[in-house]
């Protein structure tokens, strides 16, 4: 039905699939899996024809489609949904499909009536469970709602073949369980590829299942397999890290603590009732899969995002309806998920910056003798730092600010294996040097290299806390659900 | 619910809506009652409100922003001129004007439909300035600086402000109709979300040349009234300006639904008109305008207009 031969896709340097194979039969349920970053969405570019393969080909019911604009591809019977939902936001529901539907007919350049809700579309609407909400315009439709209108636009089309890039992601609760139970009812004669991050459903979901790693397919197989498979456990905790087994810290004072914090975006709840606390000296990590609520915890820490309910104690004072720059004078401090380096600005003047009017224990000189590799790379453009290393000025910037709790998005995101022990070595460092940290981490096995305390976050609750040593069971259940 | 679907399909805009519409109507033939110089720019806000509409449908629905219509508008003038001259009939003369710009969009719009925003922008800005220089230099052709006269053609005023207001209602009501099939629903899908619409099937290079044909071929029309009406043609209707103050009657009343961009030439035009004869700064005053109306009625004044006064959102 679908074959993919070699394929291969370098952005510039960075080669995002090496060599991807795999051929899915007619009717066939198949998940591609894998870490951040490991090219899933790419894969299905390709497939679909957004992207031109560098080598390689891709074949649908036998013909060649790699190198067709994406256009033709779709008119061949692929369709898609995309990972961020983006139907036509000023047009109503019903018209969304209708398009879909005459773009499948071919008949989008009809001009002989209005465009009409034609039955077809009226029964989609009713399998999605879009129904009711056919006449509302597309951008006031919720989180969830618009992934539905996604999938109709979709099944209007009625593919031989459809691609669902992450169709869960972002969502949780009841949103979730409607939109699973809608994909996994899809009709068996569909071909259906599944990139997902909650693997929990995408092993459920599969008949086989595909494991991408740094592009490259590293395992396929039936899901139970791909579960037992050492390889595949491997990736999702990391192998070779050292958890960190030595006695807990003696428990200092505590720094920050929040109860029952709910926070989320316009009406869409992310977080309910998370409650965690942080002591003075501590290193913690928050692990959860992608999509599972830490970024946003982070924000609603820092003020960033307002709190739906809850509250959140910083040094024992209540700061959470304060805003961000009132909580940043108090102390607290975020390394954002990305770096965020200012243009045009060397190493030595984003640091410069960052202490601006402060007189503390962090000076400029103080990081740049605690980061050596800054020192030598102070005149350089901030742009034109590794990831690693602008990572370090990011969180150096923080230390600048001489904060009583630093938190940190992600601070391995992107960055190669070298780097990510680059980064865990700046994270030890500032334990010995007392800091507290508040880590959300998706590299597991790095975060329990160097915490003191573990939580996992899964749909926007904590759901397990303990010592890290105990971690990896608790968070290979979690993830795999070994 | 099939039948409640239909009737909203239905539904245009209130009957207050529809009120202020004829209000506009009105407006347009009022000058006819006055004759002489209000008549003149009545007709002359016609005729540029029809280019000002296509430019809407390109830019407001289509999503195309081009700063070129300036071309289309003095190649269909210069067309109609020069055939006139040739001694063609009228009738044949205003066929040729609008097909010579659809032409010249056919031949850029080829360009500058690979690529995309500021890009085409800058692309219809240049491919508009060529035709101006070639317009101004080809001396043996245009006359140059010294302009196209067609003084011995007179077709009385009041005619010809009824045929323009009567194919400025035309292209009006039949690009609504337009808007409103699969074609025009598809454009507006394709501003919205080109990668979307494409995913989905549609070669939208197709969609968008197409509509900067039509576009082309409207203002090529337009501009083949106006050099009737003015009975001259100069080279400098076909500078960029031009192409801006279109932009700025079209960002004054409102890009989406069509009617805002008559609006916004009748108001340009008066606006103009009026304040030029007391101050040689009217720019100033206009560009005022321009900044309060972006500032506090980023859709334009037309829905603002339809907000307060008809009773509910515009239905574009």
């Amino acid at each position: 039905m679908l074959r993919v031969e070699q394929v291969s896709k370098a952005f510039g340097g960075l080669l995002a699939l090496a060599g991807v194979s795999l051929e899915v039969t007619p009717g066939e349920r198949r998940a591609v899996i894998g870490p951040n970053g490991a090219g899933k969405s790419t894969l299905f570019k390709v497939m679909a024809g957004e992207l031109r393969p560098s080598q390689g080909r891709v074949f649908l019911q036998g013909r060649e489609v790699s190198g067709m604009p994406q256009e033709r591809v779709a008119r061949l019977g692929l369709g898609r949904t995309f990972q961020r939902s983006n139907a036509f936001s000023e047009l109503r529901v019903w018209e969304n499909v209708a398009l879909a539907q005459k773009a499948a007919q071919g008949q989008s350049a009809s001009l002989g009536q209005r465009l009409t809700p034609e039955p077809g579309v009226q029964r989609v609407l009713e399998q999605v469970g879009l129904a009711e909400r056919a006449h509302v315009v597309a951008s006031q439709l919720s989180h969830g709602e618009k992934r539905q209108l996604e999938i109709a636009m979709a099944l209007v089309q009625n593919p031989s073949v459809l691609l669902l890039d992450e169709p869960l992601a972002g969502l949780s609760g009841a949103e979730r369980e409607r939109i699973g139970e809608l994909i996994l009812g899809l009709d068996p004669q569909m071909t259906v590829l599944l990139v997902e991050h909650d693997l929990e459903y995408a092993l459920r979901f599969a008949q086989r299942v595909t494991v991408l790693h740094y592009g490259q397919v590293i395992a396929e197989g039936g899901p139970e397999a791909i579960r037992q498979n050492p390889q595949v456990q491997e990736i999702y905790v990391g192998a070779g890290w050292a958890v960190e087994t030595g006695a807990a810290t003696t428990q200092g004072p505590e720094v920050l603590r929040s109860e029952g914090l709910c926070a989320g975006y316009g009406a869409m709840q992310v977080l309910s009732g998370v409650r965690l606390e942080v002591a003075q000296g501590e290193v913690v990590a928050l692990l959860g899969r992608n999509g599972m609520g830490k970024t946003t915890l982070l924000s609603a820490l820092m003020g960033l995002l307002p709190l739906q309910e809850g509250e959140v104690f910083f040094l024992g004072q209540g700061v959470g309806r304060l805003p961000p720059h009132r909580r940043a004078a108090l102390g607290l401090a975020l390394v954002p998920q990305g770096r965020r380096m200012f243009d045009g600005l060397n190493v030595e003047e984003e640091l410069q910056m960052a202490a601006w009017g402060q007189r503390g224990r962090w000076t400029v000189e103080r990081v740049l003798e605690v980061f050596p590799r800054l020192a030598e790379r102070r005149r350089s453009p901030s742009r034109a730092l590794s990831g690693g290393e602008q990572q370090m000025v990011a969180i150096a910037r923080a230390l600048l600010r001489n904060p009583r709790l630093v938190l940190m998005d992600e601070p391995t995101e992107g960055l190669s294996p070298l780097m990510v022990r680059q980064v865990a070595e700046i994270i030890r460092t500032l334990k010995a040097e007392g800091e507290t940290v508040l880590l959300a981490e998706q590299n597991v096995q790095m975060a329990l290299s160097v915490a003191d305390r573990v939580y996992i976050l899964e749909h926007g609750q904590v759901v397990w806390e303990g010592r890290p040593q105990e971690a990896s069971q608790a968070v290979l259940h979690r993830y795999l659900g070994v | 619910m099939m039948a409640g679907l239909s009737r909203e399909v239905r539904a245009g805009g209130t009957a207050r809506q529809g009120l202020l519409r004829w209000g506009l109507v009105g407006l347009l033939l009022l000058p006819l009652a006055l004759g002489g110089y209000p008549l003149y720019l009545a007709t002359e806000a016609a005729l540029l409100g029809l280019a000002a509409v296509a430019l809407s449908l390109l830019l407001g629905h289509g999503g195309v922003p081009s700063l070129g219509q300036a071309a289309f508008l003095g190649l269909g003038a210069y067309t109609v001129g020069l055939a006139l001259k040739a001694g063609l009939p009228l009738g044949l003369a205003l066929l040729l004007a609008p097909l010579a710009a659809a032409l010249l969009a056919l031949l850029t719009g080829l360009l500058v439909f690979r690529t995309h925003g500021i890009f085409i922008l800058m692309l219809t800005l240049a491919f508009g300035q060529m035709v101006y220089s070639a317009a101004h230099k080809w001396t043996g052709l245009t006359g140059g600086d010294d302009g196209l006269s067609l003084s011995g053609l007179s077709i009385h005023p009041v005619l010809l402000h009824l045929v323009a207001v009567g194919v400025l209602l035309a292209a009006v009501g039949g690009l609504r109709v337009l808007l409103q099939t699969p074609y025009g629903k598809t454009l507006e899908a394709i501003r919205q979300n080109e990668e979307k619409i494409r995913s989905l099937g549609v070669p939208t290079f197709y969609y968008k040349l197409s509509l900067y044909l039509l576009t082309a071929a409207l203002t090529g029309l337009a501009g083949s009234g106006l050099a009737l009406h003015r009975s001259f043609i100069s080279p400098h209707d076909l500078f960029w300006l031009t192409s801006a103050t279109l932009m700025v009657m079209v960002l004054l009343g409102g890009s989406r639904g069509l009617w805002g961009a008559v609006f916004g030439a009748l108001l340009y035009t008066f606006v103009q008109a009026w304040v030029s004869s007391f101050t040689d700064l009217w720019g100033l005053f206009v560009g005022s305008l321009l900044v309060l109306t972006v500032l506090f009625a980023r859709e334009g004044l037309w829905p603002l207009l339809e907000r307060r006064l008809g009773g509910g959102r515009g239905d574009a």
